[in-house]
């Protein structure tokens, strides 16, 4: 079972988390990338790569803090 | 975005304009793939709202073989895990209406089926097309607009798709236990049709399914029974879903 959702928005990174034990419903647990918008996200082993309007940015700590991973992009608007 | 579901540290990134970046390195540098940009130049892929651009929005991997989906050109394939990429045989490249057997040029997403490497289902503008060779050929499977399907991994004939009757109008979910040949509504729980939205993405998460909605919302069902409900609807503007 998932963990975690983690979803692209129009501003930024939103985490979610379960909001019960019956894993039935999910709530936000943070924010990050605000006013970056967000149009993909990735995650595997820890690390997530979201893809916005201005490159790619990565996370190794559940979106706690996130860096810019663009190096070699000529185009950076990534869907 | 896409990682590839079977190589570690390999990461894939689409761009409009229509372009392919990889990384082996977890996103921390990545390479462009120049063949696809010239493929974008030859055949002067665009988009309605971009008349110089074409973006690639989408990937699926079985193997060695890798597809990717062009908005507005068509379909790429891969024989070497995504290091190069060139145009499937079933598509024209250009922005003309297919001949029969082809594939319509606005391809949304791209999905490869566990059991064949060879087994595709493409939602485009010009409708839901399947093929059994690897995108050589395609069978149009319901004609309409679409962007998004969710194939079971255990039954190739089971098809979960996001239809609409013209972008983001009288959006929609329907169903075919049988490839596509037949479809049933599947949209149990909503008020449909959505008048100026549609589903834009699914993913599997457990033993739900999510859908994307073009207007932001997201949208949950059961896979045993596609009962659907609205979550986490203080968020807004929601593009993009994935799980960890």
């Amino acid at each position: 079972m998932a963990m975690h959702l983690i979803l692209a928005t129009t501003d930024g990174v939103v985490i979610c988390e379960h909001s019960d034990q019956t894993n039935s419903d999910w709530r936000e647990l943070r924010r990050g990338l605000r006013g970056q918008a967000a149009t993909s996200v990735i995650a595997r082993e820890g690390v997530i790569l979201a893809g916005t309007h201005a490159g790619v940015f990565r996370s190794n700590d559940l979106g706690a803090t996130w860096q810019e991973a663009s190096q070699g992009l000529s185009t950076l608007y990534v869907r | 975005m896409s990682y590839h579901p079977d190589i570690n540290d390999f990461e894939l990134a689409g761009t409009e304009p229509a372009g392919i970046y990889i990384s082996h390195d977890g996103g921390e540098s990545w390479r462009e793939c120049p063949e696809v940009a010239s493929m974008r130049d030859e055949h002067g892929w665009s988009l309605p709202y971009s008349p110089a651009a074409g973006c690639v929005r989408g990937f699926a991997f079985h193997g060695e073989r890798g597809y990717a989906a062009v908005e507005v050109g068509g379909v790429l394939i891969s024989d070497d895990r995504g290091g190069t990429w060139h145009l499937a045989v079933g598509n024209q490249g250009d922005l003309s209406y297919p001949p029969a057997g082809a594939i319509h040029p606005d391809v949304h997403s791209i999905e490869v089926h566990p059991s064949s490497p060879d087994l595709l289902y493409a939602p485009t503008g010009g409708g839901f097309y399947r093929s059994w060779d690897g995108g050589k050929t395609w069978s149009l499977r319901y004609r309409g607009y679409c962007r998004a399907v969710w194939v079971d991994p255990s039954d190739p004939e089971h098809l979960v798709l996001g239809i609409a009757e013209g972008v983001d109008y009288n959006g929609r979910i329907e169903l075919s236990n049988d490839g596509g040949r037949t479809w049933q509504p599947a949209s149990q729980g909503l008020d449909v049709p959505w008048r100026h939205h549609m589903v834009e993405r699914f993913a599997r998460v457990g033993d739900e399914l999510l859908a994307v909605l073009s207007n932001g919302e997201l949208i949950v069902a059961p896979l045993a029974a596609l009962e659907w409900r609205y979550i986490l609807n203080e968020i807004n503007g929601v593009n993009a879903i994935t799980s960890l």
